[in-house]
């Protein structure tokens, strides 16, 4: 760090992540010349009580709330490993309803992140126009569920709710209704040339980078790497359908690794999303939604098991995985771990900012998918000890004067 | 590689056992494959490079640490064959560490993206991971109190720090 370089310390609640996080960023003049996290905010201990309080039926609901968007992933995530610990396994119809609620998660969720993509970069327009036609995805889900948020669908050995005659034709028109409208969301987002001035060769990650650092997700596939839980590792009904990694070189023959790119691996990703969902509801085998109906012979038989298992699911922000350990004679965990996906995505952080500029802080620290919601309190502290603050609305008010900048010197 | 390849290649270079689990989904019952290896902490460097051998970058998931009493132990998920249809197997090395003698070495040498994982677990169980260079607290906060793990089951557990809502509340207590 030169003489010259300031340290913004953004954060701890909280630049992007559901999370509060601490981003110390090194500038000098514009340029970001170094980049340090740090997580120490506010740790739930949502492990903890999974390991000392709670019994494992409990937990799921626990699970739920790790995370207010991916919260399909996460208790199906910890239900597969208690399954495959106990050895206790869903029927078929079970798998296929699990598999549809996941995608609607992800459509809803890529939506959420394309809005908020928008809004970063000063396009309060596409961001409204987005998160409207999400509302779509989230009465459907409501409609399945019950719930719009904790769906509570989940349940060890299967799931507690079916879809019935009239949810298949709902699921089908609301599957319609996204296709047609992906044509003028592919035509937003691709062809303007503001979003690709703002967003092409930012924030790159590279293929070597995105390997080491362990990346996951549309992060990792946007710089190259085909990984995706759903295509590798068999589970729900993803393994019956045959579920291909989307790269960016699907969409134009080019993999750059930049926010761009996880704009178009995302969007693509809603499309396949709703043809999966389409393709499971026509498929949907017939017969029981759960493996033991009796909640109380349920907590006995996983009281009296015996043993490990991992749970693999593909977030849409990428591969999530839970580890569980049970027991005989102990209600509750053994052991559990959960490995968010944003965990891994989080050290990623540091080469895309690298060399970038303040201005494109948020845009960058969005295109990993976290929650921006929280970007208060940025405080910038000078070498001689002055120090004032940047709020989340002036960063904000950057990265919007960037754009509109962009866009003069374009005309 | 298939299955027999990567366990046969196992057991012939490292004195282990190693455990299998094959769990079908879906109408068509494609199984998906996890690998639990127990390995001996003298090993640990030396099935490093064996995993770099069948899998150019293997993907590293977490590490997962559980207290047994006498001894801690530490589960390393990776996966390998990512990327292949059906293909992917995870990898979990067992390992257990006495607790009279917590260290192990650190992989962060090899693959960068395990220094989260590695930072948790130190702060978290009290590992110490040798060659480890950023050894601050990442998730608790930075004035956590020293030789306090909240994973732990044993003396170490900071049980004066627990919040117990339930012994808050007295009867005598004025609710109006």
């Amino acid at each position: 760090m030169s003489e010259h370089a300031y340290s913004i310390p953004i954060g701890p609640l909280h630049p992007a992540i559901h999370e509060p996080i601490t981003l110390k960023i090194d500038v000098e003049g514009e340029k970001i010349v170094g980049v340090d996290v740090f997580c120490s905010q506010v740790h739930r201990g949502i492990e903890w009580i999974g390991m000392n309080r709670n019994n494992p039926i409990q937990s799921i609901y626990l699970s739920e709330r790790v995370c207010g968007i991916c919260n399909i992933c996460h208790p199906f995530c910890m239900v597969q490993a208690v399954e495959d610990a106990a050895g206790l396994y869903p029927p078929e119809r079970a798998d296929y309803i699990r598999t549809i609620m996941a995608e609607l998660e992800r459509i809803h969720s890529h939506l959420l992140w394309a809005g908020v993509a928008a809004h970063e970069i000063g396009f309060d327009t596409v961001f409204h126009y987005t998160w409207a036609l999400r509302e779509k995805v989230m009465d459907l889900i409501e409609y399945l569920t019950g719930n719009r948020v904790t769906k509570a669908i989940m349940m060890i050995g299967g799931v507690r709710r079916d879809i019935t005659e009239e949810g298949k034709k709902k699921l089908k028109e609301g599957m319609q209704f996204y296709l047609e409208k992906f044509a003028k969301i592919e035509d937003v987002y691709f062809n303007d040339p503001t979003i690709q001035m703002r967003t092409r060769d930012v924030g790159i990650l590279t293929k070597e980078d995105a390997l080491k650092l362990c990346a996951v997700g549309p992060v990792a596939r946007a710089s190259g790497v085909p990984k995706d839980v759903r295509q590798d590792f068999p589970y729900g009904a993803y393994a019956d359908y045959g579920v291909k990694a989307i790269t960016p070189d699907m969409y134009n023959g080019e993999v750059h690794g930049d926010v761009f790119d996880r704009i178009i691996v995302r969007l693509l990703e809603v499309k396949h999303s709703v043809e999966i969902i389409n393709w499971a509801v026509d498929n949907l085998p017939a017969g029981p939604v759960l493996a033991e109906k009796n909640l109380v012979k349920l907590k006995m038989l996983l009281k009296k098991a015996e043993g490990e298992g991992i749970g693999r699911v593909e977030a849409p922000r990428g591969e999530d995985i839970h580890y569980v350990r049970l027991e005989k004679g102990k209600e509750s965990f053994l052991s559990w771990k959960i490995r968010a996906p944003t965990y891994n995505n989080v050290l990623p952080w540091i080469p895309m900012l690298l060399g970038g500029q303040i201005a494109d802080v948020p845009i960058v620290a969005a295109s990993t998918d976290p929650c921006i919601s929280c970007l208060n309190r940025v405080t910038v502290v000078d070498e001689r000890g002055r120090k004032y603050e940047i709020t989340k609305e002036y960063m904000h008010e950057l990265s919007v004067k960037k754009t509109r900048r962009l866009m003069r010197n374009a005309h | 590689m298939n299955m027999e390849e990567i366990i046969n290649g196992i057991k012939q270079r490292f004195e282990c056992e190693v455990q299998v689990k094959e769990i079908p989904c879906g109408v068509k019952k494609i199984k998906r494959t996890s690998i639990f290896v127990d390995l001996k902490r003298e090993d640990f460097r030396r099935f490093m490079d064996y995993l770099f051998e069948i899998q150019e970058y293997p993907h590293f998931a977490i590490i997962s640490a559980t207290d047994l009493g006498e001894n801690m132990e530490l589960l390393y998920h990776f996966t390998i064959d990512y990327g292949k249809q059906n293909e992917e197997k995870t990898i979990s090395l067992r390992i257990k560490l006495p607790k009279s003698d917590l260290r192990i070495e650190t992989i962060t040498d090899l693959i960068p993206g395990a220094m989260i994982s590695e930072r948790e677990i130190h702060e978290m169980v009290g590992i110490e991971f040798i060659g480890l260079k950023d050894t601050r607290h990442f998730f608790l906060p930075e004035n956590w109190p020293e030789g306090k793990y909240p994973w732990r089951r044993d003396e170490t557990f900071p049980e004066d720090m627990l919040n117990k809502l339930y012994e808050t509340w007295k009867e005598d207590d004025n609710h109006e």
